[in-house]
Parts: C-alpha cells; structure tokens; sequence
C-alpha cells in the first residue's frame, strides 16, 4: 500500500475558466457522495433491508439483481454465509468513516503538535524530531501493524491507534514546514517583541494560520487511512468477523473471485468511490482554502 | 562534501539504532519468546531449559545487544517453525522482492516523467487532463483491489497472464503493474509541478533569451533541477513499495520477503519478523541516503553550499 | 545609420477572468545601431513586456500584436520558435534584472557561458571556453579561469550581473536590451556596471535599449529616451531635449519629482509629487491614460486618441498641448 508524499503545489496553476468551473464542479459532486455516504452510514439501521449478521446458509451467494437466480429481497446479493451483501455494505460504511475520521483526528494531534514543535523551536527539538520520523518512515507500516496487533490482539480500537501510529508523519512534516515559514514572518517576531509567550504565539497566531493546510491534508489522510485498514482487514489484522468492513469483506470474497466476481467488485468500488470522493474533495478544498490566490 | 556525507551516515546510523531498539522491544512484548519456541504445550521444564539455552533469561539490554551484534555479522538465528537460519531464508526470498520493487518503481518512472514532463509542456491539453485523471484514479485505488481486478480481467478472462507463483517474469507483470501504479501519481504529479516551476522561471527566461533550442531548455536546464525532488521522493517511494509488497506478494503469491513476513508474523515466529523488518528499514535508509548523495551530485548548492 | 530595429504598432494583452489586461498599447519606436536608447517608466507601465515582445519571450499567457517588428531591416514578427531562437543569443541578446535568479543554479558558470557559443557558432569547446575567459576578463571579472569552474551561488550579484552582461556578449550580438540591469544591485555596483554597458557598447558598436525607472541612469547613459506611461509611450527624443525641454505633463512630473543638487536655488521647494495612481489598464482605454492625474487636462483629454505632437525633429509627445503651452507649464513651476 502505498504513501503519497504530500506536494502542496500539486493543483494546476493555470486558471483557465474551463479548470476552475471543473474544480468546483468536483468539489460539488464530491461533496454530494460524501453527505450522501455519511447519511447513509449514519442511518444505517433505519436503511439496512437485513441485519448484516445473521447467517442464513440457504440463501448463500445469491447474486445481485439483473444476474440470473438472484433474489428481489437481497439486491446486492448475499454472501458466503448467506447474509445480506447490501447490508453488509452499509453498515461496512460505518466502520470505514468511524475509523478513516479516527485516524485523521488522532494521527493529525501528533502530527499537528510535533511539526508546531520542530518548526518554532528549532535546533536540537527540531533534530530530535525529524529523528523520530525519519524512524518512522523507516519502518514497514503492514509489517509492524500486525505485529502489533499479533502482541495486543485485535479491536477496533486497537486498530485505530495502530494505523495513527503511521499517519502522523506527513502532517508532522507540512506542519514543520509551514511554522517555519510562519516563524520567519514578522507578525511573530513582533509578538514575541511584546513578550507575548511561546504557548500563546503556538496556539494563537501561528496555528491558526495553518487551519486550511492541516484540514487539507486531513482529508486526504483520511482518505488513505481508509485504505490501510481495508488492507489490513483484507490480511486479516484489521477488524475481525464477523464485522462487515470492505476489506474483510475483500478477503472473504477472494476464493470466489472466478464464480461470484460480485462479491469481489461491490466492496472494491465501494471503497474505491469512497476514497476517490474524499480525495476529490480535499483537492477542491486545497484550491479554495490554500492556493487560494494563485491564477 | 566530505562533512555532509558523514552526517548524512551519522544520522542514518542513529534511525537504524531507533528503529532496531523499538523493533526488540515489540517483538519482546509479544509474550514470552520461550514458549513460542517450545511450543504451547510443551512441560515447564522444556521451556525453562529453551529460556536458558536461548538466553531469554538475560535482561533485556543485554538481550538487545546481543541480537544487534549477531545482526551485524548477519546471523539473525534460526527461525522457529522452519528448519533454516533465517539468513538462508532471506537470502533465498530477497530478490525476488528487490526485483518487483525495482521493477514497480521503473514502471512508475516509466509512465510519470514522460507524462508529468508533457502535461507540464501543454497545460490544459488532453494529456494534461488525462494524466491528471491517472493521478486522482491511482491515489483512490485500493492496491489489493485493483490486483484482484487484474488477476480477473488478465488472468481469467483473457488469459494472457499467470496469476501465481514466480516461475517466469511474466508473473512479475501484474505485480509490478500493481505496485508500481500507487508511486505513479505522487511522481506524475511532482514531476508536472517541478516542470511548471522551473519552466517559469528566471533561469529558464535565460536560456530562452540566450536562443537554446527546446530540447536543450527541457532536458538539459529544466530537467535536472526537477529532478531532485524526484530522486528523493522516489527513494521514498521504494521503500513504501518494499513495506507494500507483503500485500501484492500475499495475492500473487511471490515467494518474496513480503511474502515470508506475513507468513511468519502469522505464525509468531519472532526472528524471522525482527529480522526482516530491519532489513526493510535498513533498505529504507540506505536508499534515502543514497537519494540524499545523488542529489548532491546533481546540485551544486548541497555539496558546496 | 541603418535601423537596427523598428518597432511597429506593438500591443500585448493578457487575458485575465475579469477582461483582458492591455500591458503594451500600440507602442512604435525605432532603435539606431550605434546608440544607447533608455526606456523609462515606473513600475508595471510595459517596459519590460516591450523588451520581452521584442524577443518573442512572453509567457504563454500573454498575446503578442504587432504591425511590423524589423531587426536588421527583416520583418521577424512571424518567426518560428527555431527561426527566432537561432537569432536570440547570437544577433540579440537580453540582460535581466535578477541576477539571483537568472542563471541556472546546477550548471557551472563556465557551462553556460559557453553553451551559447557552441550554440550558434559550433566548433570546439576549447575555443569557447577562451571566449568566455576573455570576456569575463573584459568585464572585470577577476581570476576568470577559476571563474568558469564556480557555480551561481558562489558568486556575489554584482558579479553574476557581469557574468551577464558577459553572457550577453558571447556572440558579439548587434542588439542587447538590458532590462533595468542594475536595479537589484547596491548603489556602488551599479555605477560600475553601467559604467561597464557604456564602455561595452562604445567598444563592440551595438544597439543598446536600456530599460530603468531611474531618470538619472537614463540622464547618465542613453543617447535617445523613451518616456513610457500606462503602456504607451508619451514622449521620446534626444536625452538633453527630453530632460531640458519635456512637453509631456508625465515627463515633467517626473522631473519635478527628482531631488534638487545642493548648489541649485530651489533648496528648500518641496519635492513634486503626482497625485493619483495609474489607471487599471482592463479593458479599452478611452483618450489619454494620464489625465487623471494632469493638472492640465480637460474635457477633450479623455475623449478621443491622443495623436503624437512634435516638438522637434525627433522630439514628439503625445498630448493635446501645444509645444509653447506645455513648456510654460513646466518653466512656471519650475521657477
């Protein structure tokens, strides 16, 4: 699975009508999906046809509608055990945002935190800290995670605190970088000329100045934590059975990958559209928040 | 030059440290090492007598330096469900890992420079819109799904391609394909960018006024500036591919360290997991550093400075 | 004397989200071989878009327009990229205004001085790397062999603006444009370096256009001045006339506005000013663009074009004013 070093200039500079009317129109639409997932994990038990645990194994991997056998009760077909795919789906949405908005929060705390530190202090801080990431980016993100789930046991809990645990480092480095650019500007400089303290310059002047950059990039973490945990419930260390998350979902579905292809497609797309929205709209987010003047 | 080489070492040497110690310390978490050896059902006496003869009774510290001495020589002990020296194994499994992430890597460079370099030429053309399309596409896509897609569309239903096993490069095809496809919109997109900056800038206004043909602007001016993000992103970016590869390894079934690393974590088999971590980590580090001395070569600010 | 170049009817547009920006407004001038000519004008009147028209180096947002553009008595508006680059650095040659960050940071200076030569004369580097040498020489550069070898960052601005100049002259060209050359640099350097562009321009016999805001560069080293306002140019002719005689209300304001020498009897006038600010120039502008800010103006300023009036020969402005009435303006204040 892999990170995307986060490059702030990645949105085209030329501003021809056409690009800024696509921009916004992505951000709409991407907008749109995403309310329309949130309301729909939100109500989930009002919006579920089935409950998405029970087993009914005469009713095993009927496929969805328009495929021939399928079953109007079941629309999205039913899986290896008999339980509604549909279901499934919903309530799967669920488990990605509760742990996708998790992550974001907490790898964003650390990351948020040790970049303000690095970037307005500098020196051996700073040092120490682009240590720890260095460490960090050195390490096999599956690799550890499970190994840390193999040591702590599996939870959800557990498995938002260890994808956190490899999240935070891109804000960290943003962060950095962003106060220090802050730092050199004189609204700090005079600040700390009327004996304003380190807390109240931190807190007060200078994080809010990178509110837009932070939310930003939170989104398109989110985004990727999103995916970690589809992958590492898809490896088996992530959210165990019987809870419906896509990745799990994935990894049931692969032996059937030839006959009942659905079981594979349904949950992919769905990750797939989930992340891409996310992705679109913090993109849109960056043009309107970050890049604000450019063209 | 010299001084920054040996801070650049120097630095290097302390990540591993870290990660080395926090490594130990994992694995050492993960309950007592004795009985994972012994087994479960083993008598109290048999994991006592493994416990001394393995010197898992020893403090920790002792432990730890114990293990990084023979790691420094390259013995990383015996793994505990299979009858090899860990060494042996990862000898045996670590290029076949190498090879997708190299290949991987050359495949990301491979469709994102030409297209970053072309898209950054003609903003707003068609190939500016569908390369950027790749990139949204590929930062969205769930590696193992899209694997999965693969192995369906190519394996099955045309046939063209093996879903398993590393018998022949062709089963390096969809893997590296799989792989490769996640760096390509970081590169793709840094590449665009760096493009687009250095095309607008002084030096370049430069090189214009001073009647350079195009290709000499691009590929002889601009170029070598973008390229140094690029290098060391793409460092990055393999050692990402090698963390990565337990997943596509896992769904092709290539029979790399990837592949072993899941197998292993698995079946708790501690040597095998502690030593191929560091291996990744000592890869991830290496390659950075040698990121950091390309870099140095190519720009004169960094090595004169 | 032939024309070395003449400028016909030059317009650049960009195209903005709210209208289209008019930076270079119908701009005609012409440039001898053999003189210095300055252009003069703050900041953002399209100086600098003129000299970056000339040579066919705008940003691809910006759209060039022009009746005739002759260099050497050829028409070379409608080059293609190659044509023109073949005459860029070989026939014409550009200083800029930010040493810092014109030359390439990852290439030695040696390397690009000589890629120019190698570019539009071939041969062998070895000859090209005598060139360089000597014309780093030639421009006071000291030690220039270890020069060669040494990398942008290495140098001072003063000496990245000869490296300049240096590079500008590699191929003997028969036009430099020199785009304010010495403002980025400390007082000092620049006297050096315009000292430096004269004796140069004295030696090899080519066409120099000057560009600055700086009335006491241009009083110092050109033999012609353009006056450029909003985009158009409002008065042009021999450097003395313009500075003993201005008859644009612009030219006068800008002389009103320099600081009066220690021994002349106006100590203690205050310092001109100009009210106002320039004009957005989004969009058609309707008469002229400094009425506004004139303190003769009236109702017929702003209605129709503004023809050219001539002063004399080769002494023209563009204003409603009469020659006498402009100049007893100037003469009444200045008093």
């Amino acid at each position: 699975m892999m990170r995307q070093p986060l490059v702030l200039e990645m949105i085209p500079q030329s501003s021809g009508l056409a690009r800024r009317v696509l921009g916004n129109a992505s951000v709409l639409m991407s907008g749109a999906v995403l309310t329309v997932i949130l309301i729909v994990a939100i109500a989930a038990p009002l919006i579920a046809p089935h409950d998405p645990y029970v087993h009914d194994l005469s009713r095993r991997l009927l496929p969805p509608m328009l495929f021939e056998g399928h079953n109007a009760a079941h629309p999205l077909g039913t899986d290896p055990f008999g339980r509604d795919y549909l279901s499934r789906l919903i309530y799967g949405a669920r488990i990605s945002l509760v742990i996708g908005f998790s992550v974001m929060l907490i790898s964003g705390f650390i990351g948020t935190t040790l970049g303000l530190l690095a970037g307005y202090f500098g020196g051996r801080i700073d040092q120490f800290i682009m240590f720890v990431i260095n460490t960090r980016l050195a390490l096999p993100i599956f690799l550890v995670a499970m190994s840390i789930v193999v040591v702590f046991g599996p939870s959800i809990t557990g498995t938002i605190l260890t994808i956190s645990l490899f999240l935070w480092d891109r804000f960290a480095v943003v962060v950095r970088s962003a106060t220090q650019q802050a730092v050199s500007q004189d609204y700090v400089t005079a600040a700390r000329s009327i004996g304003c303290s380190n807390r109240y310059i931190l807190l007060g002047e200078i994080l809010p100045n990178l509110v837009n950059v932070v939310i930003v990039i939170g989104t398109i973490e989110m985004a990727y934590a999103i995916l970690v945990e589809a992958a590492l419930s898809f490896l088996g260390f992530g959210v165990q059975e019987p809870m419906p998350s896509w990745g799990l979902m994935l990894a049931q579905a692969r032996q059937y990958l030839f006959f009942d292809s659905w079981l594979v497609y349904i949950p992919g797309a769905a990750l797939f559209s989930l992340a891409l929205a996310i992705n679109l709209f913090g993109d849109g987010l960056r043009d309107l928040l970050v890049a604000g003047d450019r063209g | 030059m010299l001084s920054f080489v040996f801070k650049r070492l120097f630095s290097a040497f302390l990540t591993l440290l870290l990660v080395s110690v926090f490594i130990f310390l994992l694995a050492h978490l993960a309950g007592d090492p004795a009985i994972a050896v012994a087994g479960k059902e083993s008598s109290a006496e048999d994991v006592e007598r493994i416990r001394v003869h393995y010197g898992f009774d020893r403090p920790l510290v002792e432990q730890y330096f114990a293990w990084c001495g023979r790691a420094l020589s390259g013995d990383f002990g015996r793994s505990y469900h299979y009858q090899q020296t860990v060494s042996d194994m990862l000898i045996a499994r670590l290029p076949i890992t190498l090879v997708l992430g190299v290949s991987a890597l050359g495949f990301a460079l491979l469709i994102s420079l030409p297209l970053g370099i072309f898209a950054a030429i003609r903003p707003d053309s068609l190939i500016d819109r569908i390369s950027l399309f790749i990139a949204v596409v590929g930062q969205a896509m769930p590696t193992f799904w899209f694997a999965l897609v693969m192995i369906v569309f190519f394996g099955v239903t045309l046939r063209w391609l093996p879903i398993s096993g590393n018998a022949s490069w062709q089963n390096f095809i969809m893997p590296t394909i799989a792989l490769g496809y996640f760096a390509t919109p970081t590169l793709m997109r840094l590449t665009r960018a760096g493009m687009i900056d250095a095309l607008e800038s002084d030096y370049i206004r430069t090189a214009r006024a001073k009647g350079l043909s195009q290709g000499s602007i691009l590929f002889k001016h601009a170029l070598r500036n973008v390229m140094i993000p690029i290098v060391s992103v793409s460092a990055v970016q393999f050692g990402s591919m090698l963390s990565g590869s337990i997943v596509i390894e896992q769904i092709f079934a290539l029979q790399g360290i990837g592949w072993l690393g899941y197998d292993a974590t698995v079946r708790f088999d501690l040597p095998v997991v502690q030593a191929i971590t560091l291996v990744i980590a000592v890869f991830y580090v290496f390659l950075t550093l040698a990121a950091d001395l390309l870099n140095a070569i190519l720009d004169p600010r960094i090595r004169i400075g | 004397m032939t024309r070395m170049l003449e400028v016909e009817q030059l317009n650049v547009r960009f195209s903005l989200a709210n209208g289209v920006l008019h930076a270079v407004r119908d701009v005609s001038f012409h440039v001898e071989s053999n003189e210095i000519l300055g252009i003069v004008g703050e900041s953002g009147c399209g100086k600098s878009m003129t000299a970056l028209a000339i040579m066919d180096l705008l940003s691809r947002r910006a759209k060039r327009q022009v009746s005739s553009l002759k260099f050497c008595e050829q028409e070379i508006a409608h080059l293609s990229f190659r044509k023109m680059s073949k005459l860029r650095g070989d026939r014409m040659a550009m200083i800029f205004q930010e040493p810092m960050t014109s030359l390439n940071p990852v290439y030695s200076i040696g390397d690009q001085l000589e890629e120019v030569y190698l570019r539009h004369r071939g041969g062998a580097r070895a000859e090209a790397r005598r060139r360089a040498v000597s014309l780093l020489d030639k421009v006071g550069i000291p030690a220039p062999e270890q020069r060669l070898r040494q990398y942008p960052h290495q140098l001072s601005g003063g000496l990245r603006q000869r490296v300049m100049i240096a590079m500008a002259l590699m191929c003997e060209p028969d036009l430099i444009i020199a785009d304010e050359p010495t403002t980025a640099l400390d007082v000092t350097i620049q006297a050096q370096v315009l000292a430096l562009l004269k004796q140069l321009q004295r030696e090899f016999g080519m066409a120099v256009i000057l560009i600055t805001h700086d009335l006491g560069v241009v009083a110092r080293m050109a033999d012609r001045v353009l006056v450029m306002y909003a985009g158009e140019i409002v008065e042009s002719g021999p450097t003395h006339e313009i500075f003993d005689n201005p008859c644009h209300p612009y030219t006068q304001g800008l002389l009103r506005c320099l600081p009066r020498t220690l021994d002349s009897k106006e100590i203690g006038v205050r310092l001109g000013t100009i009210p106002g600010v320039v004009p957005s120039l989004i969009g058609e502008t309707r008469g002229c663009a400094f009425a506004n800010r004139c303190p003769h103006a009236f109702d017929a300023c702003e209605q129709a074009t503004i023809q050219n009036a001539v002063s004399e020969a080769g002494h023209n402005y563009r204003c409603v004013l009469s020659v006498d009435q402009s100049l007893m303006h100037f003469r009444e204040t200045v008093e």
